[in-house]
C-alpha cells in the first residue's frame, strides 16, 4: 500500500466578522417582544444548541409560555431534551414518542425527574413547558388537541417547507434554526415540476421562508464558530457559507504527533489531504479505505490533543471516518476490523449534528469517473468538513480538479433560479481544493 | 453479479437465439381486462400536433371504439375539435363506470405518449370543456406515471421490458415494433399475426416520409385554397387525408390490442399487495373528478396546498413501491442485498421474543430501530435493537420481535431481512391528515394572509443579560 501524506491547508486567522449587537440578545429579544417568524442562521458548532436552550427555557419560565421543538430525527429530540433536563432541572419538559414506545424511552430519562416522556398527545400538561417531538411526530398531533405559543424548528434547513406547512399551524409564533451549509432535506420524489419555484415544497424551510416572506421575517446570524479553528474557518467559510461571514471562536487546539496524515497537522494546519496512487477503482475502492484505516489507527493511543496546558492522547471515541456512500463505510469498517468498532465509520448525513477530535474524511469525489450531483453535493463536503475540533484528514484518489474541470457545464440550470444547486457544489468543490492549492504542495502524484 | 452485468446476460442470450428471454421477475403491473389502449399519429416534426386518435377496450374489441383524424394537425382549431370529439367519448365512457373505478390507460409506445402529453399541455387551457376533459384527463395520467408502482397507466413497451429481454438493442426497447417482432410467434396463437405495413415507423408516434410523400400534395394544396380565399376546395381536398390518417391509428390499436392478448397469457404472476397500490390512483382519480365539476383550474404552476400534497403523495408512492418491490419480487430482493437494502443471513440465536441473524454481508443499510420482516416468514417481524460486527467480516444483527412468537426459529436457518411491505391504511391516514392540515394554514405559506402583529413586548435587562455567552468567549 503506497500511500504518502501531503501537506495541507495552511491558511491565517479568519477575518473578524462584523460586530455588533450580539445575535443571540437580538434572538431572545425577538422572541421576548413575540414577533411571528424568525431565522436564526449558524455555521458549524456556531451554539445553536445552546440558543435554543436559552429560548426555551427562558419563554417558559419568565413568560409562562409553552414552547414546542421539532426536530429532523428521534436522537435529536432525545439529546436535545437531555441538555434541557440537565441545564434546567426545574424546567416542565416533555417528550412526545411515537405510539408504543414511552416506556421503554422513559428509561433513559429515568434519572431527569423533570422529563415526561408520553407517547400520547393528550398526556402533554396544560401549564408552561418545553414539549419536544420529531416533525414526523407533530404531523399527528390534533390541531384540536395541543397548541403552543412559540414553535422551534432545531436543524431547520433540514426540514422541508411542506414539512413546516404541517406543523405550522401547532402554534402562534416560529423560531427557526438551522446551519444553511448542511446537506438539504432528502426527497425521494421526481422533483422537475416545482424546480423553478424559490419556495417550491422540497427547499430547505428556511430558505422558502425568506424568499416569500421575506420582509416580515427577522433574519439573525450567529457569527462564530466555536469548534471549528481560524484554519478551518479560512477554507469552510468562503466555500459554503458565502452569504454568512463568521469566524472562530474556539480556543488555541491542536493535534501533535500522530502517523499518515495528522503528524502533519498542527495548530497553524487543521487539515490535509492524502492521495492514493492509482486509478479511480469505483465508489469501494479498498485502497481508499485501507488509508482511511491507517490514519485512523496510526492516530489512536499516539496523537495527542493539545489545549494550552493540557495534553490527551486520542481515544478511539475521539476519532470518525466520513463517506458520501454506505459502501464506502462498509469498506473502512471492513478495514479497520472488529478491534475498533468504537471508531463511529458512518455517512455524512449521519454526521450531521455530531463531532470527534479527528475526522478522517474519504473524499466524495475521489474514485469518481463522472461528476454527479450526489458526488458535486455542497452540503455532504460541508458536513464532512466542519466535524472536526482539532484536526481533518481528506483521503482521495487523484484528478479531482479534472473531474471538476470535466463537469463544469453539467450542472442543472431551471428557469427562475439563478445559482442552481449543482453550480454552488461544484463552486464550493472549487474554492476548497483552490485553498489547498494555495497553501502550496497538494496531493502526491504517482511515482513522485 | 452486478444488475447490468446480469441484463447484458439476458440481451446476449435473447439475441443468440432471436427469442425473447423471461427476466424472472413478477408483474408490476396489473393489466386489467378494461384497460383502454390509445394510439396515436403525429406529423413529423410537430411533436405537439396530434394528427389521429384511435382509442378502446382491448379485451372486448377488434378495432378501435374512437378513431378520429384531421386534416391538418397544425392547425389549433382543428387539435381543438379533434380533442373534443375525443374528450366526449371519454365522458361517455367514464360517466359509466361505477364508484371505486378509475381508469387504466395502455399507450402503444414511449414516443406516442411524450406526444399525447406535449398536445394535453396545449389544449388543457381551451374554452371547449370537451377538449379540456381529454387534455387534463391525460395530463392527469401524465402525473400518475410519476408516482412508482401506479397502475393508472403504462406503456405498452415498457410493460413487456419489464418482464422479457427482446432480441434488439437496447435503445429499441421502448418501440412498439420490437415487441411485435420478438412475440409474432407467440401472438400468432391469441390472433391473426399483424405484419408490418409500410406506414410503420420504429418510433411509433410519428408519420413516415412515405406517408408525409403521400399527403404532401394535398396538403399543400389545401394550404394554397385556404390562402386564395377558396374555403369550398379547401374543405374538399382536406377530406382526402384523414381516412389516411385513420387506417394508420386503426392498424396501431389493433397490434397494441393483439400485444396485449399475448401479454395476458403470458404474464408471470403479479407482485403481491400490488393491488393495493391502486388506492392511491383511486384517490387522486376523485380528485380529478371533484376539481372537473368545479371547472378547471388554470395555472402554470401548482398552488402550494396541491405542491405539498404532490410532494407528499409522490415520496410515499416511492417508498411503498420499494419495499413492496423487495419484499415481493426475488429477483429485486437478490439484488437489494448487494446495496445493503435487504439482509440474507443465518439464525445466531433465537428465542420466542428476539432472534439474532448472523451475516457476511459487508453493506447493511440497517440501523438499530430500524422496522424488519422476514421474507416467508411473518411471524419474525420486529425491530432491530442491535447491531454489532463479530468476528471477520461477519455482522450480528439483534431483532426484537414485535409480538412473541411459539414458533421460534431454529439455529443456522438461512433467512432475509428486508424492510417491512408498506403499510396502505396508515398511508391513506396520512394523506387524509395532510389535506386536514392544509386548510389551517398560517400566514408564512398563505400569501392572501397578513402577518400577525408583533407583541411588542420590552425585553427586561436581567433577562437580555442571561445571552452574554458568546460574547464572553
Amino acid at each position: 500500500m503506497a500511500a504518502r501524506a501531503v501537506t495541507g491547508v495552511s491558511i491565517g486567522t479568519a477575518a473578524p466578522p462584523a460586530t455588533g449587537v450580539d445575535p443571540l440578545e437580538e434572538v431572545l429579544s425577538l422572541c421576548w417582544a413575540g414577533h411571528p417568524a424568525i431565522v436564526l442562521a449558524s455555521p458549524p458548532g456556531g451554539g445553536k444548541s445552546y440558543c435554543l436552550e436559552l429560548v426555551g427555557s427562558t419563554m417558559v419560565t419568565e413568560l409562562g409560555e409553552r414552547v414546542m421543538v421539532t426536530t429532523q430525527t428521534n436522537a435529536q429530540a432525545h439529546d436535545l431534551a437531555e441538555r434541557y433536563a440537565r441545564a434546567y432541572p426545574s424546567l416542565p419538559v416533555y417528550l412526545l414518542t411515537r405510539s408504543g414506545a414511552a416506556v421503554e424511552i422513559s428509561r433513559r430519562f429515568a434519572r431527569f425527574p423533570n422529563v415526561t416522556v408520553v407517547d400520547r398527545p393528550r398526556d402533554l400538561g396544560d401549564g408552561p413547558s418545553v414539549v419536544l417531538s420529531t416533525t414526523r411526530r407533530w404531523e399527528w398531533v390534533g390541531l384540536d388537541v395541543f397548541h403552543a405559543d412559540l414553535l422551534v424548528a432545531d436543524e431547520a434547513w433540514q426540514m422541508t417547507y411542506a414539512d413546516l406547512a404541517m406543523v405550522a399551524p401547532l402554534a402562534d409564533r416560529m423560531l427557526l434554526v438551522g446551519d444553511p451549509g448542511q446537506i438539504a432535506p432528502v426527497t425521494t420524489a421526481p422533483l422537475l415540476r416545482w424546480l423553478d419555484q424559490a419556495a417550491a415544497p422540497h427547499r430547505p424551510a428556511p430558505a422558502a421562508v425568506l424568499a416569500t416572506r421575506g420582509d416580515d421575517v427577522a433574519f439573525v446570524q450567529l457569527r462564530h464558530s466555536r469548534r471549528l479553528g481560524p484554519p478551518t474557518v479560512s477554507l469552510v467559510q468562503p466555500a459554503f457559507y458565502p452569504d454568512l461571514p463568521f469566524g472562530s471562536a474556539r480556543p488555541q487546539r491542536s493535534l501533535s504527533g500522530g502517523g499518515l496524515g495528522t503528524s502533519h497537522l498542527n495548530a497553524g494546519r487543521e487539515t490535509c489531504m492524502v492521495e492514493v496512487p492509482g486509478e479511480p477503482y469505483g465508489l469501494a475502492d479498498p485502497e481508499v479505505a485501507a488509508v482511511c484505516a491507517q490514519v485512523v489507527t496510526d492516530a489512536i493511543g499516539v496523537a495527542e490533543v493539545v489545549q494550552g496546558e493540557e495534553r490527551r492522547t486520542l481515544g478511539p471515541a475521539d476519532v470518525g471516518v466520513s463517506c458520501a456512500h454506505v459502501v464506502q463505510v462498509a469498506a473502512v469498517r471492513s478495514a479497520l476490523g472488529p478491534a475498533y468498532s468504537e471508531v463511529m465509520v458512518d455517512t455524512a448525513e449521519r454526521w450531521q449534528g455530531l463531532e470527534r477530535e479527528l475526522m478522517v474524511v474519504a473524499h466524495p469525489l475521489s474514485g469518481r469517473d463522472e461528476l454527479t450531483e450526489f458526488a458535486r453535493d455542497a452540503g455532504r463536503l460541508c458536513v464532512m468538513l466542519s466535524r472536526h475540533r482539532a484536526g481533518c484528514v481528506m483521503v482521495s484518489r487523484g484528478g479531482l480538479r479534472e473531474l471538476l474541470n470535466r463537469g463544469a457545464a453539467e450542472a442543472t440550470r431551471n428557469v427562475g433560479i439563478l445559482a442552481p444547486d449543482g453550480l454552488r457544489g461544484w463552486n464550493a468543490h472549487n474554492s476548497v481544493l483552490d485553498a489547498v492549492e494555495a497553501a502550496g504542495v497538494l496531493v502526491a502524484r504517482p511515482g513522485d | 453479479m452486478s444488475a447490468n452485468a446480469y441484463d447484458l446476460g439476458l440481451r446476449l442470450r435473447a439475441m443468440e437465439t432471436g427469442s425473447p428471454v423471461a427476466r424472472s421477475s413478477c408483474a408490476h403491473f396489473r393489466l386489467r381486462r378494461n384497460a383502454d389502449v390509445v394510439a396515436v399519429a403525429t406529423m413529423t416534426g410537430e411533436p405537439d400536433a396530434v394528427w389521429g386518435i384511435a382509442y378502446g377496450q382491448w379485451s372486448s374489441q377488434r378495432a378501435a371504439s374512437f378513431a378520429e383524424a384531421v386534416a391538418d394537425p397544425r392547425s389549433f382549431a382543428d387539435q381543438v375539435d379533434l380533442f373534443s370529439r375525443f374528450g366526449r367519448k371519454l365522458k361517455a365512457v367514464h360517466d359509466l363506470q361505477p364508484e371505486g373505478w378509475f381508469p387504466q390507460v395502455v399507450v402503444s409506445s414511449a414516443p406516442a405518449w411524450q406526444h399525447l402529453h406535449a398536445a394535453s399541455s396545449r389544449l388543457a387551457r381551451v374554452e371547449d370543456l370537451d377538449a379540456r376533459y381529454a387534455a387534463e384527463m391525460f395530463l392527469w395520467a401524465s402525473e400518475r406515471m410519476e408516482h412508482p408502482g401506479s397502475q393508472a397507466v403504462t406503456v405498452l413497451s415498457a410493460l413487456f421490458g419489464g418482464h422479457w429481454t427482446a432480441p434488439a438493442p437496447a435503445d429499441e426497447d421502448e418501440l412498439l415494433d420490437t415487441w411485435l417482432s420478438a412475440f409474432s410467434r407467440e401472438m400468432a396463437r391469441y390472433g391473426r399475426p399483424i405484419t408490418r405495413s409500410r406506414d410503420d415507423h420504429p418510433d411509433d408516434a410519428r408519420t413516415t416520409p412515405a406517408f408525409d410523400e403521400e399527403v404532401r400534395k394535398p396538403l399543400a394544396a389545401m394550404a394554397r385554397a385556404r390562402t386564395q380565399g377558396r374555403p369550398e376546395q379547401a374543405k374538399a381536398l382536406a377530406h382526402s387525408i384523414p381516412p389516411r390518417v385513420l387506417k394508420v391509428v386503426r392498424d396501431r390499436f389493433s397490434r397494441a390490442a393483439h400485444l396485449l392478448r399475448a401479454y395476458e397469457a403470458l404474464a408471470p404472476a403479479p407482485l403481491a399487495g400490488i393491488d393495493a397500490l391502486t388506492e392511491d390512483d383511486l384517490y387522486t382519480w376523485k380528485r380529478f373528478r371533484d376539481s372537473r365539476e368545479r371547472g378547471f383550474r388554470v395555472a402554470r404552476q401548482d398552488r402550494f396546498k396541491d405542491a405539498v400534497m404532490g410532494l407528499r403523495s409522490r415520496e410515499q408512492a416511492a417508498e411503498a413501491w420499494e419495499r413492496l418491490l423487495i419484499y415481493g419480487d426475488a429477483l429485486v430482493r437478490q439484488r437489494a442485498v448487494h446495496d445493503g437494502r435487504a439482509v440474507d443471513g443465518t439464525v445466531a440465536a433465537a428465542g420466542n421474543a428476539e432472534f439474532t441473524v448472523r451475516t457476511l454481508q459487508p453493506m447493511l443499510r440497517f440501523r438499530t430501530g430500524t422496522k424488519v420482516a422476514a421474507v416467508g416468514h411473518p411471524h419474525l417481524d420486529g425491530e432491530i435493537v442491535a447491531l454489532g460486527i463479530a468476528g471477520s467480516d461477519a455482522t450480528h444483527l439483534r431483532v426484537r420481535l414485535a409480538k412473541p412468537t411459539l414458533e421460534v426459529a431454529s439455529l443456522a436457518q438461512p433467512i432475509m431481512l428486508v424492510e417491512p411491505p408498506p403499510d396502505f391504511g396508515m398511508m391513506k391516514r396520512s394523506q387524509g391528515n395532510a389535506l386536514g392540515r392544509m386548510k389551517s394554514l398560517g400566514w408564512i405559506h398563505d400569501l392572501d394572509q397578513d402577518p400577525p402583529p408583533s407583541l411588542n413586548r420590552p425585553v427586561p435587562a436581567d433577562v437580555l443579560g442571561r445571552a452574554q455567552w458568546l460574547r464572553a468567549l
